[in-house]
């Protein structure tokens, strides 16, 4: 800080701003740090290829969301709307132990549907997705 | 404050928005894999060319820090077909998930 040539008489009355400064270039660089740093992510287990040659309990049918290029959803073959996605997955999911849903989506559909999509049966109480890859 | 989050992008991406997803905060212990509208791959910031290469790409992050997880930050308006080559060259090079980047859907409304 400048010196004061001490000229004038009595105390010095302008209030000192350059703590404030000080706090207030903190914070700031507090939140550069912060923000791009929160990143949002969806978890999605990718299934690795089966190489054991144990069958398959036939008691346990997985549920399968199938999405085509021509945008027509469907649960285990069987056609439904975007809309009812979330109430039809959460019905089937209710007599399950592990809450699983399998996505098949063709190649030809946008990703931005995909993960819509997957967004919905989170919503609707799976904890883990799995996607379907091809042999 | 408004040009940190540009410049730490890197990649412009529109990320698929959803209203589901869990929260995490950058560790540093992600390998981000980002997915191109025109289908282009980075790894870590790179750009990786073909199939094998994402791999072999993918193999080697994995060999050289194997305590990350692979994190996939695909754009909304790829096709599935794009991700999917990506989230399968993941699984091959030996990680038991991935981990799928999105936006808040509260958060940007169009």
């Amino acid at each position: 800080m400048a010196m004061d040539v001490a000229s004038g008489k009595g105390a010095k009355s302008d209030i000192n701003v350059t703590p404030l400064i000080d706090v207030v270039l903190v914070l700031l660089i507090i939140f550069m740090v912060l923000v791009p740093s929160m990143l949002k992510e969806l978890t999605a287990n990718v299934p690795k290829k089966d190489d054991s040659n144990t069958p398959p309990d036939p008691t346990a049918v997985p549920i399968v969301v199938e999405y085509s290029a021509q945008g027509e959803l469907s649960v285990n073959s069987e056609s439904v709307a975007p809309e009812g996605l979330a109430s039809k997955i959460s019905e089937r999911l209710k007599f399950k132990s592990q809450k699983v849903v399998f996505f098949k989506i063709e190649d030809e559909a946008p990703y931005g549907e995909a993960v819509r999509f997957m967004d919905i049966v989170r919503g609707a109480g799976a904890t883990t997705l799995g996607i379907v890859t091809k042999d | 404050m408004v040009v940190t989050p540009i410049i730490a992008g890197g990649i412009p991406l529109e990320l698929p928005r959803t209203l589901n997803h869990d929260r995490k905060p950058d560790d540093g212990k992600d390998i981000i894999i980002s997915v191109t509208r025109d289908k282009r791959v980075f790894i870590a910031g790179k750009p990786v060319n073909g199939s094998k290469e994402i791999v072999s790409s993918i193999e080697q992050e994995r060999r050289q820090h194997p305590e990350k997880t692979a994190f996939i930050k695909g754009d909304a308006r790829a096709s599935y077909a794009a991700v999917r080559e990506v989230m399968e060259a993941v699984s091959r090079a030996g990680f038991p998930d991935v981990m799928l980047g999105t936006d808040d859907a509260k958060e940007k409304t169009q």
